[in-house]
């Protein structure tokens, strides 16, 4: 940084600043931006190349830290609930949960719409952001793709068990069989098979994908033949030759494409698991770009719940800077915004459309025995993220955390308000009734926690949780247009 | 205070009848037990009163109840309509000698009953409890806010404007060809006949026996209390009942009735949110459930507008009886049968239940032959008892022979609701033929669908209900338009019987299949 500025107080009388290289012809005059506009750089504290190896690598390389066991006991602990209550669930039925009539989905739906959103963020930030050349993504996307693929299991637990009968749940997959039965392909449940289990598929092949330089970094550094062998296996023989690089590059921009409808499609699919029916407060249009900005929204409050405290933790404040936090901050500021907008309107059209069953649908979704919820859910996803146009607020890492959270809280509830409120008081009023969650309904909620937390725990020690390779090409080293950078010459 | 014989155990005789238990009562909506009634006004006086607010396992205040130095212990139940300062007791409840299935349902209201006031008795005293209870009710809301689901008219307003029931109808959606036409559209002109019931509001006294007619003909299992307060009872046909008015005043309600099964909807909500084809269409215009298919994601329930797909949450006709009580069922990982883990006996024969032999073997007995008894984790509701249809359909061929008239006429066989109602407000039978019963009653001008505006074109149609209030009664019961037409003009403003009234939507019968008779 104090480069920067002496760079910028050594700019010459016009405003304009000659750099010259070597092997360059003639001389490049550039003009230079005024102060105002200079960017604070990716990494902070000029850090080296080399530093950046050994701060990343290093997480999984050095000793594991107490923090790390305190967090992950429990979470062990509660991935063993999250299957214990499965067992008890497959073999008891699935009326140890609270649903009856009229709400026929609880939480396990709840939840997998939940889990769903958050695992946005990372597909968004690796495929979206990098389509739009958003350098900042190169920090934070290994984390966040890594978060996206643990989130995507802990949902896809949630349709599979709910089903009444789990043991015949290949039915909704278009395997070909003797019974000459389809599956019925009118159905958004159907499509919902097809649009999250891909979505896992490319999230997961993105990854790994990106993966493959830094576990070729891991395998170099690694000490011991053990180490070297697993890390080895997986690097794919990796050796950073040009046509490596050229292959790599190329095949993460298809990746990325290919990823890229699928931020919108998955929860645009998912919105229809509800859209599609005629239920009041269900059946609108407005679903599926409301459900994806608020997974984008979801799933960035998830990435500043894992990432603001695993910076300070790991030692990482260099590479993910306030900066990152910032940025993120304003992203959920924006997908908050259109959730509310998107609150609003469903409103709007419910009384504008003048049908009695939808106007009523949410007049009892602000006023009915749930109102609580959905005052939950307004305080949380539409007043919460208001606070991130404050720039003290978006540099406060504490508070950020505690905002973050309560963005997380209110995603719940709002899949709340739209499963269980709409669904327990319908068309018919002899059928409305109050809805309840089990102990097992927590249990297996919370379980699915512990299994989230335990598979990104092993990924924090396991894995660079941050891409080295691409970090270091958003460096001020890397850019030959910085003052810093190799065409100034030194650093090649 | 008054005793009376319970509307279902009788004087208890019926005590340990299962059916019986898990009927609701047709006006309270109770099961599983009596309750102490009284007005809605007085339990308010006495600090009684609990707000129902939709709540499982509603908890009432537990009181005791003295009489001339004896005692009994019960719930009280708020009941609108009912006559203040009155307390009613329901006998045959609370046997200390009974079966499985009547133990602990209930208090013993003989205890305060002599054979001096064997039927009104005064000077009862109620002190209230530190306790509460908490009690299974069937329907939870009481209003039908001010929406035409019960269409009612007195006969006045019936003979001036007798086309009422359809001007209730919501504005028709716009006409448009539809990008998916529905395949039952076509499939329809291969059907030999088009079964349709209608049911008659004015008739229907919310008796509820159709409910257990159709749970004896259709093996529909009872779930116990607790999961009754779960509401996962398993009727396939309910009745559904509706304060009207205002319910504080002990003159001021109507009740109102209306039995409420499968619609089987032309354009059924549930078929098309079906991820494995497991409720599809037959040419005949049944809305078939393959239970064989079902995997159980309900989603056809919640999209079902009238919520009247059920769903087996347990197996229900496998655990033990001791189990009804709930609140958990144990799983087969820890509970034992006749001294053998459960998981065992399924791992050697999946198809025996976990309750002792005895109690297995006798229950086989309880279940028709002619309907399948349903596993855990798969949907059922009406079926407009298909095994009766087939059955109808197979002796009519039989006697056809060669001439090809396999058309089964009209009144060869009822359903099971059909058979038992005693006012006859059921019928059913086939739609295509317009010289059937069921026809003639569905071309009335009083017929109507209930909720329309969505489009179903459900095959059950109503017929709506007429009041005939007596002229020389009080004003209460001396009305110009029923409460719920009162409640229905507010809430909409709409005036189905005003001169102006838009033209009645849908008032064109519609025209079905190609069956024989088809107009």
């Amino acid at each position: 940084m104090s480069d920067a500025v002496t760079h910028q107080a050594s700019t010459s009388p016009s405003g304009h600043d000659s750099i010259s290289a070597p092997g360059m012809i003639g001389t490049i005059r550039l003009q230079a931006p005024p102060a105002e506009l200079q960017r604070e750089p990716m990494i902070a504290h000029q850090r080296s190349p080399g530093w950046l190896s050994d701060a990343i690598a290093g997480v999984a390389e050095c000793k594991t830290p107490l923090w790390w066991w305190l967090a992950f006991i429990p979470s062990v602990i509660m991935m063993t609930v999250c299957f214990s209550m499965i067992i008890y669930l497959l073999s008891t039925g699935v009326g140890v949960w609270g649903p009856g009539h009229p709400v026929m989905w609880g939480w396990a739906i709840i939840n997998f719409v939940w889990w769903i959103g958050i695992g946005h963020a990372g597909t968004l930030i690796s495929a979206i952001l990098f389509l739009l050349r958003q350098k900042w993504r190169t920090s934070i996307n290994r984390a966040a793709e890594a978060m996206t693929i643990f989130a995507v299991m802990c949902a896809g637990i949630f349709p599979l068990i709910h089903i009444g009968r789990i043991w015949y749940g290949w039915w909704l997959f278009p395997i070909p069989n003797s019974f000459g039965i389809w599956p019925q392909f009118r159905s958004p449940l159907m499509w919902d098979v097809f649009a999250v289990s891909t979505y896992f598929t490319v999230s997961v092949l993105f990854w790994y994908m990106g993966l493959i330089p830094d576990l070729a970094v891991m395998r170099d550094r690694a000490k011991n033949k053990i180490r070297k062998f697993s890390y080895g296996l997986f690097a794919l023989g990796w050796t950073g030759s040009n046509r490596h690089w050229s292959h790599y590059e190329k095949a993460y921009l298809i990746l990325a494409g290919l990823s890229t409808p699928l931020v919108l499609s998955v929860h645009s699919i998912v919105s229809l698991d509800f859209s599609v029916s005629q239920l009041p407060g269900w059946h609108t249009t407005i679903f599926p770009p409301y459900f994806v900005a608020g997974a984008v929204f979801s799933g960035f409050g998830m990435v500043l719940s894992l990432l603001v405290p695993l910076r300070r933790l790991l030692h990482l404040e260099d590479i993910i800077t306030v900066r990152h936090v910032e940025l993120m901050c304003k992203v959920t500021l924006a997908t908050g915004s259109i959730v509310g907008y998107a609150y609003g309107m469903e409103f709007f059209i419910a009384w504008y459309s003048g049908n009695p069953y939808e106007r009523y649908a949410f007049i009892n979704r602000a006023t009915g025995h749930y109102w609580w919820a959905y005052w939950a859910m307004i305080t949380c996803n539409v007043v919460v993220p208001q606070f991130f146009w404050f720039k003290k607020v978006r540099t406060c890492m504490w508070l950020v955390f505690i905002l973050s959270i309560l963005v997380n809280i209110g995603m719940w509830f709002e899949r709340f308000v739209i499963v269980v409120i709409s669904l327990h008081r319908d068309f018919i009023p002899a059928n409305w009734g109050y809805f309840r969650p089990t102990w097992v309904d927590i249990m297996q909620y919370l379980g699915t926690f512990g299994l989230f937390f335990t598979f990104f725990l092993l990924f924090i020690r396991f894995v660079p949780i941050i891409a080295i390779a691409e970090v270091k090409g958003v460096t001020p080293q890397a850019d030959p247009h910085h003052p810093l950078g190799g065409a100034k010459g030194g650093h090649h | 205070m008054i005793f009376h014989r319970d509307y279902k155990m009788d004087d208890g005789r019926f005590n340990n009848n299962g059916w019986m238990q898990e009927l609701p009562d047709p006006i309270t909506k109770m099961t599983w037990e009596n309750v102490i009634l009284m007005s809605v006004q007085t339990a308010k006086k006495l600090g009684l009163y609990t707000e129902n607010r939709e709540n499982n396992r509603i908890r009432v205040p537990w009181v005791r109840m003295a009489l001339e130095g004896r005692e009994v212990y019960g719930p009280v139940w708020a009941q609108p309509g009912q006559a203040d300062n009155t307390i009613a007791l329901a006998l045959g409840y609370g046997r200390t000698v009974t079966g499985r299935i009547g133990k602990f349902s209930g208090f013993d209201a003989y205890k305060i009953r002599t054979a001096k006031a064997s039927h009104v008795a005064v000077g009862a005293k109620i002190t209230k409890t530190a306790d509460d209870h908490w009690l299974a009710v069937t329907q939870d809301h009481g209003a039908m806010e001010g929406r035409p689901i019960i269409r009612e008219a007195t006969l006045k307003q019936y003979q001036e404007h007798p086309k009422f029931a359809t001007a209730f109808n919501m504005e028709d959606p716009p006409a448009f060809s539809p990008l998916y036409p529905n395949p039952f559209d076509e499939a329809k002109k291969l059907g030999h006949h088009q079964w349709g019931m209608s049911i008659d509001l004015s008739s229907c006294v919310g008796c509820s026996s159709c409910m257990v007619a159709c749970q004896s003909e259709n093996n529909v299992p009872i779930v116990g209390k607790y999961q009754v307060s779960n509401n996962r009872e398993m009727h396939w046909i309910r009745i559904d009942r509706y304060y009207t008015g205002d319910p504080d005043k002990e003159d001021g309600i109507q009740v109102v009735n209306q039995p409420m099964l499968c619609q089987h909807c032309e354009a059924a909500p549930c078929e098309n949110v079906c991820p494995v084809n497991a409720t599809v269409h037959d040419q005949e215009g049944l809305n078939v459930m393959v239970y064989n298919r079902c995997v159980g994601t309900r989603y056809c329930s919640n999209n079902c507008p009238y919520k009247v797909r059920r769903f087996n949450f347990f197996d229900y006709n496998r655990r033990p009886l001791e189990q009804l009580s709930g609140p958990v069922y144990t799983t087969p990982l820890t509970h034992s049968t006749d001294g053998e883990l459960d998981l065992f006996r399924w791992w050697k024969d999946p198809d025996r239940g976990n309750k002792p032999s005895d109690e297995w073997e006798l229950l086989k007995l309880l279940k028709n032959p002619d309907v399948t008894v349903r596993m855990r984790g798969v949907m059922e509701k009406c079926s407009y008892c298909i095994q009766r249809i087939e059955g109808a359909k197979i002796a009519q061929k039989v006697k056809a022979g060669a001439s090809g008239d396999v058309i089964v006429p009209d009144g060869t066989f009822k359903t099971a609701c059909q058979q038992a109602c005693p006012a006859e407000a059921i019928v059913f039978g086939n739609i295509a033929d317009p010289e059937s019963r069921v026809s003639k009653l569905k071309a009335q001008d009083r017929n109507y669908n209930v909720l329309d505006f969505l489009n179903t074109k459900p095959r059950t149609t109503y017929l709506a209900r007429i009041r005939n209030p007596n002229p020389d009664m009080p004003e209460e019961y001396n009305y110009k338009t029923a409460h719920s037409t009162e409640e229905f003009e507010k809430k909409n403003d709409i005036h189905p019987f005003e001169e102006e009234h838009r033209e009645p939507a849908h008032a064109k019968p519609e025209t079905y299949g190609s069956g024989k008779g088809a107009s």
